[in-house]
This record gives C-alpha cells, sequence and structure tokens, in this order.
C-alpha cells in the first residue's frame, strides 16, 4: 500500500487524523494564590539577545534605528527560514512599540483608532535586521521546539532604550520614546531653556500612567503610578 | 466605513463642470485625485447626492511652460508628474522637493496639486468616523458648535497640513479659479482665509483650474523640510519651505513658508528684512526660527505635543534657511 493510498484509506474509514493531548505546568510552578499569578507559566521559556544601533538627532530628539543583530533560542528551529521571518517581524514590532505606537485616550475616547494615527513602522523605517538563531534542544517541545517572536519582540524595546542611552546618555521610563520625550530628557541634561515639551510630564521619571486616560497630548493625565514603581524615584539620567 | 450614496458625474470638460456645480449646488462636491474625499466622505463628514470626477477633464492637466518663461500647471497634475518633472526640478526645485515627501509614492500617482491646495484642514476630533465624533459632540467644523482643541472657543482651529503651498507661497504662485461669472486669478496667499471650519475662499460653484508660477521666481532657489513620526505616508506635523535669491555672496530676498500648525499655509512676514543684505550663518538662520516659530500657532489637532512642533519650526527653519544658502551656493 503507497502512502497516498493509505490517506485515502484513513480518511475514508475514520474522517480527518486528529489528536489530543494537554499540558498543565508543574503545581510548584503555577505561581501564588495572587491575581495573575497563573500567567506566565510554560512548558519551555525562549531566551533572546539584541543589539540595536541608532542614530540620535540632538536637535529634533528624532530617533533612527540602522541595524539590529537579534540572537533567539527558540529550541530546535523547526523551519530555520520562518524562524529568522519570526524573528525579524518581532523586531519591527518592537520597534513600534519603542518609538512610536501609542493608544491615546482622552475622555474614553480612542483618539487614534486608525493605522493613520497609531503609527507602526513603515518600510521606510525598517532597519536592516541580522537574525541569529540559537538552537537548543528543549526536552519538553515538540521535537525539541519552543517558541519563536514573542521572546525577541521583548528584547528589541530594552535594546533601543539602552542605544539611545549609549548615544546621548539619557534613560527613558516611559514607552514609546516619542521625538518630544527624547527632546525633553536631552533639554533637561544639558539645561537648555525649560520648554514645555511634554505636557508636564517627566519623560525619565513619569508619576501618571499614560494608559488609563492620559497621553502626552493631554497634559498627561491619567491615575498616579504606584508608590512603589520603581519609575517614580529613579533619579532623572538614570543610575547606571 | 462605507461609502454614501451619490451620483457620479464626469464632465469632459470645466464648463460642462461648471454646469454641474451650479445644477447641483449645496449638494456637490468635486473629487480629482480622491485621496482625500473618498475617506472623508466613507468617515461621512461629506456625504454629497452629486460627486464630480474631474479627472475626464484634460485641458486642466499638465506642466505648460509658457514663452514669458514663467509657467502654467493644470491643477488636475498628479503629485508625482510635479515630483519629477525634469522643467520643475531645474527651474522651481523646492516644488519638486515639498511634492517629493507628499504621503506614499501610490498616493501621489492618485493625487492632484490642487487638491493638495485644496485639501481640507484636519483635526483630530474631525477626521474620525460618525460613530466616534457622536461619542463626544460634533465641532463647530462639522454638524456642532462645539471645540475640543480649545474648549470654549468658537474658532475652528482644524490645521492645514498640505506639503506643495508653503513651496507654492514662496514662489509667489497665483492661482486661477472658474466660476459660472467668469474667471478670475487670484494670489495663492488670498486664497487661504485662516479659518480652520471656512478654510478657503472658493464658492461651491467654483473650480480650481490653473496653477502659475512667475518667471521672476526661477532665481529663488530653496528647501523644504517636513516634520513627520514616519518616513511615509503621515501628513507633515510640521513644515517649512524656504527660498533664498543671492547675489555676490548675500541674500538679496528669502521668503519663509510654513505649514502644518495654522489653519493655513502661511509666509513668514519679515523673514526678507531679517535675511537681506547678509551672509548666512548659524545665528541669522537661528533669528529667522525664531521669527517662523513666533507665528505658528499649533494647538492638539495632531499628534506630538503643539509645544513640541512649534520648536520643530524653529528647527527646522534654522535647518532650512542653512540648506537653502548651501543649494545657492554659499
Amino acid at each position: 500500500m503507497s502512502f497516498e493510498e493509505a490517506v485515502v484509506a484513513a480518511i475514508d474509514f475514520h474522517g480527518a487524523l486528529t489528536g489530543t493531548g494537554s499540558y498543565a505546568p508543574p503545581p510548584e510552578a503555577r505561581g501564588g494564590k495572587h491575581k495573575g499569578a497563573g500567567v506566565g507559566p510554560s512548558p519551555a521559556y525562549s531566551y533572546s539577545a539584541q543589539v540595536a544601533e541608532v542614530s540620535v538627532d540632538e536637535e529634533t530628539g528624532e530617533v533612527t534605528v540602522h541595524k539590529v543583530w537579534a540572537a533567539h533560542d527558540c529550541g530546535r528551529a523547526l523551519n530555520p527560514v520562518s524562524v529568522e521571518g519570526q524573528i525579524i517581524g518581532s523586531v519591527w514590532m518592537g520597534m513600534g512599540q519603542a518609538l512610536t505606537e501609542e493608544m491615546v485616550w482622552k475622555d474614553g475616547m480612542l483618539m487614534n483608532p486608525g493605522l493613520l494615527e497609531y503609527r507602526s513602522p513603515s518600510s521606510v523605517e525598517s532597519p536592516e535586521v541580522e537574525p541569529i538563531i540559537v538552537e537548543s534542544i528543549d526536552p519538553e517541545g515538540p521535537f525539541g521546539a519552543k517558541e519563536c517572536s514573542e521572546g525577541s519582540l521583548a528584547a528589541t524595546i530594552p535594546a533601543i532604550a539602552n542605544a539611545i542611552y549609549d548615544a546621548v546618555g539619557i534613560r527613558l521610563h516611559e514607552s514609546p520614546f516619542t521625538p518630544e520625550r527624547v527632546l525633553a530628557a536631552l533639554r533637561a541634561k544639558r539645561n537648555a531653556k525649560a520648554l514645555n515639551l511634554t505636557e508636564g510630564v517627566d519623560p525619565t521619571s513619569p508619576t501618571r500612567f499614560r494608559e488609563h486616560g492620559g497621553s502626552l497630548w493631554f497634559k498627561g493625565k491619567g491615575p498616579e503610578r504606584h508608590p512603589l514603581d520603581p519609575s517614580r524615584h529613579e533619579p532623572a539620567g538614570g543610575t547606571d | 466605513m462605507s461609502l454614501p450614496q451619490f451620483k457620479l458625474l464626469r464632465p469632459r470638460s470645466v464648463a460642462e463642470a461648471i454646469e454641474h456645480l451650479v445644477k447641483h449646488a449645496g449638494s456637490v462636491r468635486v473629487l480629482a485625485g480622491g485621496t482625500d474625499i473618498i475617506p472623508s466622505m466613507r468617515q461621512k463628514l461629506f456625504e454629497p447626492e452629486c460627486v464630480v470626477d474631474l479627472r475626464a477633464i484634460s485641458e486642466i492637466r499638465g506642466i505648460k511652460p509658457q514663452t514669458d518663461g514663467s509657467v502654467e500647471i493644470g491643477t488636475l497634475t498628479t503629485i508625482r508628474t510635479i515630483e519629477r518633472s525634469d522643467f520643475l526640478r531645474e527651474n522651481y526645485p523646492v516644488l519638486s522637493e515639498a511634492a517629493g515627501t507628499v504621503a506614499s509614492p501610490v498616493l501621489r500617482n492618485m493625487g492632484t496639486i490642487g487638491g493638495n491646495i485644496c485639501l481640507d484642514t484636519r483635526c483630530l476630533w474631525y477626521n474620525q468616523s460618525l460613530t466616534w465624533r457622536k461619542g463626544c459632540g460634533f465641532c463647530i467644523k462639522k454638524d456642532g458648535d462645539l471645540c475640543h482643541v480649545a474648549p470654549g472657543g468658537t474658532k475652528c482651529w482644524a490645521a492645514f497640513s498640505g506639503d506643495t503651498p508653503p513651496a507654492l507661497l514662496c514662489l509667489k504662485a497665483e492661482i486661477e479659479i472658474v466660476g459660472p461669472n467668469g474667471t478670475r486669478r487670484v494670489p495663492l496667499a488670498d486664497f487661504y482665509t485662516g479659518l480652520g471650519d471656512n478654510y478657503r475662499n472658493l464658492q461651491a460653484n467654483e473650480l480650481l483650474t490653473r496653477v502659475f508660477l512667475p518667471a521672476s521666481s526661477k532665481d529663488y532657489r530653496g528647501v523644504y523640510r517636513k516634520l513627520r513620526v514616519r518616513g511615509s505616508i503621515d501628513y507633515p506635523l510640521a513644515g517649512v519651505a524656504v527660498v533664498l535669491k543671492r547675489s555676490n555672496g548675500h541674500v538679496s530676498d528669502a521668503r519663509i513658508g510654513i505649514t502644518a500648525v495654522n489653519p493655513a499655509p502661511l509666509l513668514v512676514a519679515g523673514a526678507a528684512e531679517l535675511l537681506v543684505g547678509k551672509a548666512v550663518d548659524e545665528a541669522l538662520a537661528e533669528a529667522a526660527g525664531d521669527l517662523a516659530a513666533k507665528i505658528s500657532k499649533p494647538l492638539t489637532t495632531s499628534a506630538l505635543t503643539p509645544e513640541y512642533r512649534r520648536e520643530m519650526i524653529r528647527v527646522f527653519t534654522k535647518r532650512a534657511v542653512l540648506a537653502a544658502a548651501q543649494v545657492n551656493g554659499n
């Protein structure tokens, strides 16, 4: 019997071939009893490291990403080309989170509900990305695979933040690192004449959540950050 | 968001188009490239009974150099044609440069210079869907009497966001407007009212047909600088065009035009007085930047904070003045 005949026979007798399985993380990995404790347990964790090369325009605060080297531990790369595509895509998405993408709320209205105003990077902004696949055979994953793209997405934002710090010496504690935030921090650093570029918000130590109804566009209104949030207390300019 | 119902009219001449505009007066809109009006109609900002599609009128398409050295540009000429025209690039480079920054290549292939001049003023509270606008109360510009940008105000502050008008203003462009009572020719500067809602001096039965650039503006060389978040697609958040005329290493005339920070594109008054007779250096360019920033009044009509956009007018003007001096062989 050929393989094709076997497939036909199997579908004739049984319908589509399916399998069912489930996975539950071991009890000690399920977190405590507090709300949200169950978020995150996973059979395997991927690891990611990235290097970003950026330039910062010191007069306008605009940040340009030139190149990103992205290494990602994805377990076994079942389809290496697909893995590279996932890494490149996640760098691009992370770049949007780091530099431009921001949901702006005002009195319960989403001010940028379209893709014209909610600005994902376009092809013009896309940097060269050098994906580096780091294979590790994970005993829990299918054929030793883990995941690819969520882990590498997370590394892009700190990589760009650190590159900005390396370039001009400012630590921003609020993303996205839009030009007005970068410029405000730059001007504060060189003691230039104060301009209210960020509507009273200190981008190096923000005290309010933008996510909850505030935005730089609208005087940063929104609930206050939790008193223990480290970004409230860290001195401007960073500690490192 | 779907398009509302309308009747599409496709005249073949300007006269026929005017006839349609007169006949359906009150509920008619003009479509040239369609890149601005179609999204606006989907958002139900306009719900006309008739749409007059001008694209079949060949008499107002194309760049026609005149014998006296000036040039006549039909308003149906696409932005792409203007960007790539060798004649304009050689004689009016600031216009080619400004045209090259409009939106993205796809939109430049569709959009026209007439449409860019007539571009509707834009605001965060205006360019939204009907459902969205219902959610916070209609504003002065469309259906209501509120202003969300300047609460309590009665003036509309929607920002004019075209890229080519500041360059055209710098080149002292004139436009030809055809209506049922004949043809008039006005300086482009008089076309804009400075109001956000009723932003242009154009009757509903009139049509913008031609743009004229005078031969005398050929001596003016300059650059256009535009602030935007992304390198393509975005409207300007601040835009500056600077042209200089030089003789013997000194500036003999200068014009600065700004856009996207006021309800109209503006020429900066006093730019010539400031720059004429001097050699351009960093300090002089900075003074020009201060002058431009003084007349810009950005409000929360667009992305980024108003104070930042005003600061960028200052920085971009400074850079544009220095770059314009470079272009002129400083």
